[in-house]
């Protein structure tokens, strides 16, 4: 790696229970994520100097009291972030702290209680953005989310088989993934058979809203070593933010902060586009995941419809992307699967799912307002 | 016994919104406008986004714009849109200058004949006597 500091290694991964209505708290499910990802790595209170936190009040519990719950007395970094892309806004910020010598093994967390598909419900009167927005009934996520799905097939003639093609292909993933909810098979029919939410953006096309914390450990170099599983080393990241913070004034819909994300990722890393073998491409909205091909530069502009009919994306193809089922089947984590599947593969110990000798990997967080990406490789 | 229907969620003008909603009031259709960089800006803003120049005022517009994108609101998320689905979403390339948008609702067009690239314009949908809202419709067939 080039450019960000000391060599970061990612330690261990995991999870909460994760479902529908847990009746766990939040700090329940942060109990059990930390504990998790500490159980995965074999990383102990002791060695924790750091943990990062994302998420959304009032769902938010401050990354310092996270420390306290967790009984870490004396940590030397913290960080509570309720903006940002996702777990990777989390993730990022403890790589970072990693990477400057700031802490040695960072606990990044990501809980969150289900809400229902697009939020909470807006109130009788519309402050601040929200008043160019809500007024007109419009401002909810999947709304936007089928604006920038309308505009990808309008600039690019694709029809809505371009993204159910993905969906299909990761549903066959998660029936290979006995942690995800949803595991039945489906075809192109069926998602064509799925409701509208937003036309054109269908049922199919968004995440499975639950409870969770997903949970992920980031150490030096030097640390992961001592640590229980092979390291998978990150090697390049960043942030991307746009010129509108409204998702529905998005410049570009087709492109977005994803695509300066990525190619300020490319630039502080060695390996290329043509190095990645697996991608955790975040599927809050299907759009999303096929923004992040272009943007990743894993196919052209305008090509991802083709991209994903040709099958680089799916079992056996040359970038499977999302191959745990992707949030649309293993559940809203906000991003830790992203991350958390791709370093299993590059472990090699995503079992019936695995995409043989993976050794780069990438993942991918939000759209439009801001965005992040994280390079992975193992040795 | 009759319910109270459910309201539309309305605007809370604040100091840099007002004179937005002041202006739909009286059927203007009005943006910040950059005296040093020449450029309108939305949502309204303290400076310039392209000169960070506070000497701005509000300045009118055509009204007049296309569809750069729309979504067709199948589901409601505010009760007080349950009984109008399905409803046209749009966001609007306004004439005056590139790329400058605003999202709203796009009426008397039936979901199914929107299109990204038609010509729309302003209509208002009064409210309140204090909030008046600037949707659009299909443009009017120019000579």
């Amino acid at each position: 790696m080039t450019g960000t500091g000391r060599r970061v290694a990612i330690v261990g991964v995991g999870y909460s229970t994760v479902g529908r209505d847990t009746g766990l708290s939040l700090k329940q499910l942060i109990a059990q994520g930390a504990q998790a990802a500490m159980a995965d790595g074999g990383v102990e209170q002791a060695d924790i100097d750091g943990v990062a936190m994302h998420a959304f009040p009032p769902h938010f519990v401050p990354a310092y009291e996270c420390g306290a719950l967790l009984g870490l007395p004396s940590l030397k970094w913290t960080s509570g972030s309720i903006e940002g892309p996702a777990f990777l806004s989390a993730g990022i910020h403890a790589a970072a702290a990693v990477a400057s010598g700031t802490a040695d093994v960072v606990l990044a967390l990501r809980p969150m209680l289900r809400l229902g598909a697009t939020g909470p419900t807006p109130g009788a009167s519309a402050a601040g953005g929200r008043q160019f927005l809500e007024p007109f009934g419009a401002g909810r996520p999947a709304q936007w989310a089928g604006m920038i799905k309308q505009r990808m097939m309008s600039e690019f003639g694709w029809g809505e088989e371009a993204f159910g093609r993905q969906m299909v292909a990761q549903r066959e993933f998660a029936a290979l993934n006995p942690d995800a909810l949803l595991r039945e098979r489906i075809t192109l029919d069926d998602y064509m058979n799925t409701r509208y939410v937003a036309k054109p953006l269908r049922l199919l096309d968004c995440d499975y809203p639950v409870d969770s914390c997903g949970a992920v450990i980031f150490a030096t170099e030097e640390r992961a070593r001592d640590f229980a599983q092979k390291p998978v080393f990150v090697e390049s990241w960043s942030f991307g933010t746009s010129g509108e913070s409204d998702f529905e004034l998005a410049e570009d819909m087709t492109r977005t902060s994803s695509f300066s994300a990525a190619a300020d990722m490319w630039a502080r890393t060695s390996l290329t586009p043509e190095d990645v073998q697996v991608a955790g491409l975040y599927d809050g909205f299907s759009p999303i995941t096929l923004n992040w091909m272009e943007a990743l530069g894993l196919c052209g502009r305008g090509e991802a419809s083709d991209f994903v009919a040709e099958g680089n994306t799916s079992l056996g193809g040359r970038v499977p992307v999302n191959c745990d089922g992707g949030a649309t089947n293993v559940g809203r984590v906000h991003g830790v699967n992203h991350v958390a599947e791709v370093v299993r593969q590059l472990r090699g110990t995503s079992g019936d799912r695995q995409r043989p000798d993976a050794k780069v990997g990438v993942a991918a967080n939000s759209i439009a307002a801001f965005t992040a990406c994280m390079l992975m490789s193992a040795e | 016994m009759t319910e109270t229907a459910p309201l539309r969620p309305l605007p809370l003008p604040d100091d840099e919104t007002r004179f937005f909603w002041d202006g739909t009031r009286e059927h203007r259709f009005l943006m910040q406008f950059c005296a040093d960089c020449k450029r309108f800006y939305h949502h309204p803003r303290p400076v310039c986004p392209g000169c960070l120049s506070s000497d701005m005022a509000p300045e009118e517009l055509s009204g007049r714009g296309t569809v750069y994108t729309y979504t067709i609101a199948e589901q409601a998320f505010h009760p007080f849109f349950a009984n109008r689905l399905p409803y046209t979403l749009i966001v609007v390339d306004l004439e005056e200058q590139p790329g400058l948008r605003f999202v709203s609702e796009l009426v008397e067009c039936s979901p199914d004949d929107v299109r990204v690239g038609m010509p729309v314009e302003v209509v208002w949908e009064h409210v309140t006597d204090e909030i008046t809202l600037p949707l659009f419709k299909p443009a009017a067939v120019q000579a």
